[in-house]
Protein backbone atom coordinates (compact mmCIF):
# COMPACT_ATOMS: atom_id res chain seq x y z
CA UNK A 1 0.00 0.00 0.00
CA UNK A 2 1.52 3.33 -1.07
CA UNK A 3 0.64 6.32 1.05
CA UNK A 4 1.58 9.86 0.29
CA UNK A 5 2.23 12.54 2.86
CA UNK A 6 0.72 15.87 1.87
CA UNK A 7 1.18 19.14 3.67
CA UNK A 8 -0.22 22.65 3.77
CA UNK A 9 2.98 24.42 4.71
CA UNK A 10 2.98 26.75 1.73
CA UNK A 11 -0.63 27.83 2.37
CA UNK A 12 -0.01 28.24 6.09
CA UNK A 13 3.08 30.36 5.42
CA UNK A 14 1.09 32.76 3.30
CA UNK A 15 -1.76 32.86 5.79
CA UNK A 16 0.75 33.78 8.47
CA UNK A 17 1.91 37.08 7.06
CA UNK A 18 3.62 35.60 4.01
CA UNK A 19 6.29 34.04 6.16
CA UNK A 20 9.41 33.23 4.15
CA UNK A 21 10.86 29.74 3.88
CA UNK A 22 14.03 31.06 5.51
CA UNK A 23 12.08 32.35 8.53
CA UNK A 24 10.20 29.07 8.94
CA UNK A 25 13.50 27.18 8.63
CA UNK A 26 15.11 29.35 11.29
CA UNK A 27 12.15 28.94 13.66
CA UNK A 28 12.09 25.16 13.27
CA UNK A 29 15.86 24.67 13.34
CA UNK A 30 16.31 23.19 9.87
CA UNK A 31 17.81 24.41 6.61
CA UNK A 32 15.76 26.30 4.03
CA UNK A 33 16.38 23.40 1.62
CA UNK A 34 14.53 21.08 4.00
CA UNK A 35 11.51 23.41 3.95
CA UNK A 36 11.69 23.47 0.14
CA UNK A 37 11.84 19.64 0.07
CA UNK A 38 8.90 19.42 2.49
CA UNK A 39 6.74 21.77 0.42
CA UNK A 40 7.54 19.77 -2.70
CA UNK A 41 6.56 16.54 -0.88
CA UNK A 42 10.08 15.23 -1.39
CA UNK A 43 10.73 14.66 2.29
CA UNK A 44 8.75 13.07 5.12
CA UNK A 45 9.68 14.91 8.34
CA UNK A 46 10.23 13.42 11.77
CA UNK A 47 7.47 13.71 14.35
CA UNK A 48 9.52 16.35 16.18
CA UNK A 49 9.87 18.54 13.11
CA UNK A 50 6.19 18.09 12.22
CA UNK A 51 5.22 19.22 15.74
CA UNK A 52 7.62 22.18 15.57
CA UNK A 53 6.11 23.32 12.27
CA UNK A 54 2.58 22.99 13.69
CA UNK A 55 3.64 25.00 16.74
CA UNK A 56 5.03 27.81 14.58
CA UNK A 57 1.66 28.13 12.80
CA UNK A 58 -0.25 27.54 16.06
CA UNK A 59 -2.34 24.75 14.56
CA UNK A 60 -2.72 21.01 15.12
CA UNK A 61 -0.25 18.80 13.31
CA UNK A 62 -3.16 17.20 11.37
CA UNK A 63 -3.89 20.60 9.86
CA UNK A 64 -0.38 20.75 8.46
CA UNK A 65 0.14 17.14 7.40
CA UNK A 66 -2.26 14.57 6.00
CA UNK A 67 -1.90 11.08 4.63
CA UNK A 68 -3.31 10.45 1.21
CA UNK A 69 -4.11 6.83 0.54
CA UNK A 70 -2.80 6.02 -2.91
CA UNK A 71 -3.91 2.40 -2.80
CA UNK A 72 -4.96 0.93 -6.11
CA UNK A 73 -7.43 -1.92 -6.22
CA UNK A 74 -5.99 -5.14 -7.56
CA UNK A 75 -8.10 -8.09 -8.50
CA UNK B 1 22.56 24.02 -1.54
CA UNK B 2 22.95 22.16 1.81
CA UNK B 3 26.50 21.91 3.13
CA UNK B 4 26.41 18.12 2.95
CA UNK B 5 25.41 18.29 -0.72
CA UNK B 6 28.40 20.56 -1.36
CA UNK B 7 30.55 18.02 0.48
CA UNK B 8 29.19 15.22 -1.72
CA UNK B 9 30.09 17.19 -4.88
CA UNK B 10 33.55 17.88 -3.43
CA UNK B 11 34.16 14.21 -2.58
CA UNK B 12 32.97 13.11 -6.02
CA UNK B 13 35.29 15.66 -7.65
CA UNK B 14 38.22 14.41 -5.54
CA UNK B 15 37.46 10.80 -6.57
CA UNK B 16 37.30 11.76 -10.25
CA UNK B 17 40.54 13.76 -10.04
CA UNK B 18 42.29 10.81 -8.35
CA UNK B 19 41.03 8.45 -11.05
CA UNK B 20 42.07 10.80 -13.88
CA UNK B 21 45.54 11.40 -12.39
CA UNK B 22 46.01 7.65 -11.80
CA UNK B 23 45.00 6.75 -15.35
CA UNK B 24 47.12 9.63 -16.68
CA UNK B 25 50.24 8.47 -14.83
CA UNK B 26 49.70 4.77 -15.53
CA UNK B 27 51.26 4.61 -19.03
CA UNK B 28 54.30 6.67 -18.01
CA UNK B 29 55.38 5.39 -14.59
CA UNK B 30 53.58 2.07 -14.23
CA UNK B 31 50.79 0.84 -11.99
CA UNK B 32 52.86 0.69 -8.80
CA UNK B 33 54.10 4.28 -8.82
CA UNK B 34 50.85 5.62 -10.22
CA UNK B 35 49.19 4.73 -6.92
CA UNK B 36 50.81 7.94 -5.66
CA UNK B 37 47.75 9.60 -7.22
CA UNK B 38 45.72 8.23 -4.33
CA UNK B 39 47.57 10.66 -2.03
CA UNK B 40 45.13 13.23 -3.44
CA UNK B 41 42.44 11.50 -1.37
CA UNK B 42 43.95 13.36 1.57
CA UNK B 43 42.01 16.37 0.26
CA UNK B 44 39.00 14.71 1.92
CA UNK B 45 40.50 15.85 5.21
CA UNK B 46 39.13 19.30 4.37
CA UNK B 47 35.58 17.94 4.55
CA UNK B 48 35.28 19.31 8.09
CA UNK B 49 35.34 22.82 6.64
CA UNK B 50 31.90 22.25 5.14
CA UNK B 51 30.41 21.93 8.62
CA UNK B 52 31.90 25.09 10.09
CA UNK B 53 29.43 26.71 12.43
CA UNK B 54 28.18 30.11 11.39
CA UNK B 55 25.94 32.34 13.45
CA UNK B 56 22.25 31.99 12.63
CA UNK B 57 22.75 29.24 10.11
CA UNK B 58 21.84 25.55 10.35
CA UNK B 59 24.51 23.41 8.68
CA UNK B 60 23.13 19.95 9.29
CA UNK B 61 19.55 18.95 10.02
CA UNK B 62 17.43 15.80 10.17
CA UNK B 63 17.05 15.54 6.38
CA UNK B 64 20.85 15.66 5.98
CA UNK B 65 21.14 13.02 8.71
CA UNK B 66 18.62 10.73 6.93
CA UNK B 67 20.40 11.18 3.61
CA UNK B 68 23.79 10.55 5.21
CA UNK B 69 22.52 7.36 6.87
CA UNK B 70 21.09 6.01 3.60
CA UNK B 71 24.22 6.99 1.65
CA UNK B 72 26.41 5.19 4.22
CA UNK B 73 24.33 2.02 3.73
CA UNK B 74 24.72 2.29 -0.05
CA UNK B 75 28.48 2.91 0.29
CA UNK B 76 28.94 -0.02 2.69
CA UNK B 77 27.01 -2.31 0.33
CA UNK B 78 29.04 -1.11 -2.65
CA UNK B 79 32.37 -1.69 -0.88
CA UNK B 80 31.24 -5.13 0.24
CA UNK B 81 30.28 -6.10 -3.31
CA UNK B 82 33.53 -4.59 -4.61
CA UNK B 83 35.69 -6.67 -2.28
CA UNK B 84 33.68 -9.84 -2.97
CA UNK B 85 34.10 -9.21 -6.72
CA UNK B 86 37.83 -8.54 -6.26
CA UNK B 87 38.24 -11.77 -4.28
CA UNK B 88 36.43 -13.80 -6.93
CA UNK B 89 38.42 -12.24 -9.77
CA UNK B 90 41.73 -12.78 -7.94
CA UNK B 91 40.82 -16.36 -7.15
CA UNK B 92 40.14 -16.98 -10.83
CA UNK B 93 43.13 -15.08 -12.21
CA UNK B 94 45.70 -16.29 -9.67
CA UNK B 95 44.40 -19.79 -9.01
CA UNK B 96 47.37 -21.39 -10.76
CA UNK B 97 49.95 -19.33 -8.84
CA UNK B 98 48.23 -19.95 -5.50
CA UNK B 99 49.04 -16.46 -4.21
CA UNK B 100 48.26 -12.82 -4.92
CA UNK B 101 51.00 -10.17 -5.35
CA UNK B 102 51.05 -7.71 -2.47
CA UNK B 103 50.82 -4.68 -4.79
CA UNK B 104 47.51 -6.02 -6.09
CA UNK B 105 46.17 -5.94 -2.54
CA UNK B 106 47.44 -2.39 -2.05
CA UNK B 107 45.74 -1.24 -5.23
CA UNK B 108 42.57 -3.11 -4.28
CA UNK B 109 42.50 -1.24 -0.97
CA UNK B 110 43.04 2.15 -2.64
CA UNK B 111 40.32 1.52 -5.19
CA UNK B 112 38.13 0.32 -2.33
CA UNK B 113 38.54 3.76 -0.77
CA UNK B 114 37.51 5.31 -4.08
CA UNK B 115 34.44 3.06 -4.26
CA UNK B 116 33.52 3.98 -0.68
CA UNK B 117 33.80 7.73 -1.14
CA UNK B 118 32.43 7.74 -4.68
CA UNK B 119 29.37 5.64 -3.88
CA UNK B 120 28.62 7.71 -0.76
CA UNK B 121 28.83 10.91 -2.79
CA UNK B 122 26.71 9.59 -5.64
CA UNK B 123 24.07 8.16 -3.29
CA UNK B 124 23.90 11.44 -1.35
CA UNK B 125 23.56 13.49 -4.55
CA UNK B 126 20.83 11.21 -5.90
CA UNK B 127 18.94 11.39 -2.58
CA UNK B 128 19.17 15.19 -2.52
CA UNK B 129 17.81 15.32 -6.06
CA UNK B 130 15.14 12.65 -5.67
CA UNK B 131 14.12 13.27 -2.09
CA UNK B 132 13.17 10.94 0.74
CA UNK B 133 9.49 10.14 0.31
CA UNK B 134 7.08 8.36 2.59
CA UNK B 135 5.40 6.59 -0.33
CA UNK B 136 8.66 4.79 -1.06
CA UNK B 137 8.33 2.87 2.21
Amino acid sequence: MAERLNNSIRRLRFENGEMSQAELAERTGVTRQTIIALEANRYAPSVVLALRIARVFDVKVEEVFSLENGRTERR
Amino acid sequence: MPQQQKLAWFMLAVCLVVLIVYLGLLPFIGAGRATAAFALLSACAFSGLFYRKRAGRVNFDERDRDIHATAVKVAAGSVYLYFVACSLVMAQVRSAAGSVPIDWLTRMAWFGALVLLGSWSLAALVLYARGVRLDSN
